[in-house]
């Protein structure tokens, strides 16, 4: 039989769940220095000579990198139980599904036969 | 069967009275779930009226085209009906906007946001929705919504005219907008239609909000998601399509908008001819990059209006057989199934436009596929009839007709997913017939099936039985007068969205069925007289009922009062069993409550006993 | 020292919740979760177009103005930091802290939007990127003027934040508010991360 969790006796501060505060400040501020650097970095590979594939690719992951630190710690996803993981699992998938299934129509790649 | 003690004044839920609220707070701007509810049934009952209505108008010129509309034709304007002869633009404007309405002003919000915020609640044991003040703006931003959208039959160029579809290059060049800057071009039908489209998916998204966060958060201790009611389980799976599809329109449709007001091109191809004139625009977009927005949300949105109705059709056949449904697991499966493969078919209605064919196979086979889990539904519904003590109440009439119209309904659907016939049958009238099959006989009749159902729980009091029954079988038969006509003339050939069909000599051998469908319309409009007025009749004069006269096994008939309190139950509730425990061997009665524990429930002839006593 | 709290009469924030997860927190994930769907179907729209369109033509690199979106990310991701360390603030019991850092969060933002209301009539006005001039300019201010009501969106909800923290209403016990104005900020940073290289950069 479930029992409702979350009971008043069990209240967590959010503290207690995200993790010390005090520790959390020091990974908050080495978070933002990654993402400093990171963003110094995708400026600067912008730069560089390289193929409109190799650009697009490295660009998107350094994007990713950063999109991953910041739901990962700065909105405590790291923390998260099953639901909230399902919920952005969830609409990952769907956006996933929209462009790569109108790609092949609209820009003309990832498909098989034309016509 | 025992039912909660308290009633009247005292608040139930174990939470402390607060004092009375004024009338306004309380029936108007209420953050109450079951008022929001009946606004929200009322509104949507209105708007429903309001669509069929325009029909009504289309239907007079399909059988009659040309000839000036009886009564009300003299007192349209000159815009709409020059001597009551129906303009073809005022007919596409029908046609658009009777679309719009049935689908995101009626059927939707009456399916789930009447239904869903009224019942789920209870059904789950909850004392309210984890955001009333948010439901609360969900109805004003879906009423401002609303009256927005029928209100643009009032501006200069009157409504949209694209068809719920509103496809581009059409809606984004429609009245002229080129042209027209500033409040001119805000002021026109086709903008309006995409303005009134952001308030209505705005209220939806918030409601689908809260009816996830409500179903994950607020069950009742016991209330496993496999205790769940299977009307739950269709409006969460529902809530969830709301809030992943929805979005995708509205980022279409801000793309349209700039189209229309900032005179982009996202949907504008190069070189385009518009109305006889080349488009002084230089063009890029990509016409069927709105398609596939418009649908990513379109399809999922058909199942949003078919869900909530299989979960409402369900709790009827449950508590109207006496016996557990029939396959729940395998229900809830077939649910998920649904919701999930409703994602990757939207383009089947685009298999006519141009789109690679390696885009047609693919969803062709994902359309095929998405039959299955339906079929499991509908015979799981067919199942629970088996052996069943069948009592046939006016929701229990809907609700079994319900079963073989959705069944046409969606067999006639299959040759529409295959492309090799829907090549031939795309936007013929066999289209509208297939479609109205499944939502007007379909969802239509298991909405009346749950209003007829919920009526005592909300009011207190029982719709009339007769009158109930005559609306059933009048409606029902006109409803197959209007449609199955309909698929005959669109087998034959006959285009949808046409103001005159004897222009074209290939529809001349089934003009004759306008006649019919159009009579039909007619009876159909006169049947429902009396389920209007035995509804507001029976609101003060109807019988009043005890709080279970269905003899319900779930929380929102046995728990509770008819009508439920503020709070809706005096005390916390623990959940014992599934939620369609029906005649179970060894109980008292025929129906044991979800909350009941064993000990109250067992006792009396034991089966064996009763056998031997006959 | 928060004010008192009856024990029997919940807030409706400390309610048990059958997934443990509170209300608020739950619904703002689910309202994120709607927000990916409408920023990617532009950011998927601006892909398939970019890529698929003969007529997307993209104007010359120097002409994007890369250093100052370069800067203008950097306030965003900063406006984050100081977010997250509002919230540590308050849950270490540092009112004063929270409030200076809300306050940094919301002069960031607004310096955020400053940046782009130079931004834009500097594109439209001196180099011809207008919303009609083209599918990059229609895309360019159709995605930033969304991503900039969202952002304005954001202020709003932590004005009120700082508004109630000046009050006094934020405990370490009762600052979920503050979590979830935080998660909500933080999903307007990351679209940008997004949007930044793909308006500018690609």
């Amino acid at each position: 039989m479930e029992q409702p969790k979350h009971a008043l006796s069990e209240v967590q501060t959010s503290a207690q769940s995200h993790g010390d505060p005090q520790k959390m400040v020091r990974v908050y501020l080495a978070i933002f220095a990654a993402l400093a650097i990171l963003t110094v970095l995708t400026v600067w590979v912008n730069s560089l000579h390289v193929t409109r594939v190799t650009a697009i690719s490295i660009a998107a992951f350094i994007a990713l990198v950063k999109v991953t630190l910041i739901a990962m710690f700065f909105m405590h996803l790291k923390v998260e139980g099953k639901w909230i993981y399902g919920v952005v699992v969830l609409s990952l998938i769907a956006i996933l599904i929209l462009i790569f299934l109108i790609s092949p129509d609209i820009a003309g790649i990832l498909g098989g036969a034309r016509s | 069967m025992q039912t909660p003690a308290t009633e009247g004044h005292a608040v139930a839920g174990g939470h402390e009275a607060h004092p009375e609220l004024p009338f306004i707070r309380k029936y108007v701007f209420s953050t109450d779930h079951k008022i929001i509810g009946i606004q929200y049934m009322i509104t949507s009952l209105v708007f429903l009226l309001s669509g069929f209505a325009m029909m009504l108008l289309m239907r007079w010129q399909l059988a009659f085209p040309g000839k000036p509309i009886p009564l009300i034709g003299a007192f349209l304007p000159e815009t709409m009906a020059p001597g009551g002869v129906m303009l073809p633009e005022f007919y596409n404007m029908l046609g658009a906007m009777h679309g719009t309405i049935m689908v995101f002003l009626g059927v939707v919000p009456l399916g789930v946001a009447a239904f869903g915020n009224f019942v789920l609640p209870l059904q789950i044991g909850a004392k309210d929705m984890a955001f009333p003040f948010l439901n609360m703006l969900s109805y004003w931003i879906f009423l401002i919504g609303g009256t927005l959208m029928l209100s643009s039959f009032l501006l200069p160029g009157g409504a949209a005219q694209s068809g719920w579809t509103s496809y581009s290059p059409l809606a984004d060049l429609a009245d002229g907008i080129l042209q027209k800057s500033g409040w001119d071009a805000v002021l026109t039908g086709q903008t309006m239609w995409l303005i009134s489209m952001t308030f209505i998916i705005t209220s939806s998204l918030f409601g689908a909000i809260n009816f996830i966060v409500t179903t994950m958060n607020l069950r009742a201790r016991g209330m496993t998601w496999m205790r769940l009611p299977f009307f739950v389980w269709c409006q969460f799976v529902t809530a969830i399509l709301l809030v992943l599809a929805f979005p995708v329109l509205q980022g279409g449709a801000i793309l349209q908008l700039m189209d229309r007001l900032g005179k982009a091109n996202f949907f504008i191809p190069a070189n385009l001819i518009f109305g006889g004139a080349p488009v002084d625009q230089p063009g890029g977009g990509n016409p069927l990059l709105w398609q596939h927005l418009f649908w990513f949300l379109a399809h999922p949105e058909v199942y949003v209006l078919l869900l909530p109705e299989f979960g409402i059709v369900a709790e009827i056949l449950a508590s109207g057989t006496r016996k557990p449904l029939f396959g729940y697991k395998e229900l809830v499966i077939s649910l998920c199934a649904i919701g999930g493969l409703s994602f990757i078919v939207w383009a089947h209605h685009m298999f006519l436009s141009g789109m690679r064919t390696d885009v047609t196979k693919f969803f062709t086979v994902t359309t095929m596929l998405i039959s299955i889990p339906s079929v499991m539904v509908l015979t799981c519904f067919l199942l629970s009839l088996r052996n069943g003590s069948i009592h046939f109440t006016t929701p229990m009439l809907f609700a079994l007709a319900f079963v073989p119209m959705f069944g046409i309904g969606g067999l006639t659907g299959l040759p529409l997913g295959f492309t090799p016939t829907d090549i031939y049958l795309h936007d013929t009238l066999y289209v509208i017939g297939h479609f109205h099959y499944v939502v007007v006989t379909g969802s239509l009749i298991a909405l009346f099936a749950g209003i007829y159902y919920w009526f005592p729980k909300m009011f207190g009091r029982t719709m009339n039985v007769f009158w109930g029954k005559v609306h059933f079988w009048i409606s029902i038969i006109a409803m197959n007068g209007i449609f199955l006509p309909m698929m005959v003339q669109g087998v034959s050939g006959v285009l949808r969205r046409q103001y005159d069909p004897s222009f074209q000599i290939h529809n001349r051998p089934t003009l004759i069925l306008n006649l019919v469908m159009s009579g039909s319309a007619l009876v159909l409009a006169l049947a429902q007289i009396p389920f209007i007025v035995n509804f507001f009749h029976s609101l003060f004069y109807g019988r009043k009922v005890e709080s279970n006269p269905w003899k319900a096994t779930t929380l929102d008939w046995a728990a509770c009062p008819s009508p439920p309190p503020h709070g809706n139950f005096a005390e916390e509730i623990t959940i014992h069993r599934g939620p369609y425990e029906y005649s179970v061997p060894g109980h008292k009665t025929d129906w044991s409550p979800q909350h009941i524990a064993d000990q109250h429930l067992v006792g009396g002839p034991r089966p064996q006993q009763q056998q031997a006593q006959e | 020292m928060s004010a008192a709290r009856i024990p029997w009469i919940l807030d409706p924030s400390d309610e048990p919740t059958s997934t443990g997860v509170p209300h608020g927190k739950l619904g703002m994930w689910v309202f994120l979760a709607s927000e990916v769907m409408l920023f990617g179907s532009l950011i998927s729209s601006y892909i398939v177009l970019r890529l698929g369109s003969p007529l997307f033509i993209m104007p010359p690199h120097e002409m994007l103005g890369v250093p100052i979106a370069f800067v203008n990310t950097l306030i965003l991701i900063i406006s984050s930091v100081t977010m997250v360390l509002a919230l540590a603030a308050i849950q270490q019991n540092k009112p004063g802290q929270m409030i200076g850092y809300m306050a940094a969060t919301i002069l960031c933002g607004l310096l955020f939007l400053a940046v782009k209301a130079y931004e834009y009539p500097h594109k439209w006005v001196d180099l011809g990127i207008t919303m009609s001039s083209g599918l990059f300019g229609s895309f360019y201010f159709t995605m930033t003027g969304l991503h900039g009501l969202h952002v304005l969106g954001g202020l709003a909800f932590n004005t009120y934040i700082l508004i109630q923290g000046v009050r006094g209403k934020w405990s370490p016990h009762r600052c979920e508010r503050v979590e979830y104005a935080g998660i909500y900020w933080h999903f307007v940073d990351l679209v940008w991360v997004v949007l930044f290289p793909l308006l500018y950069l690609l």
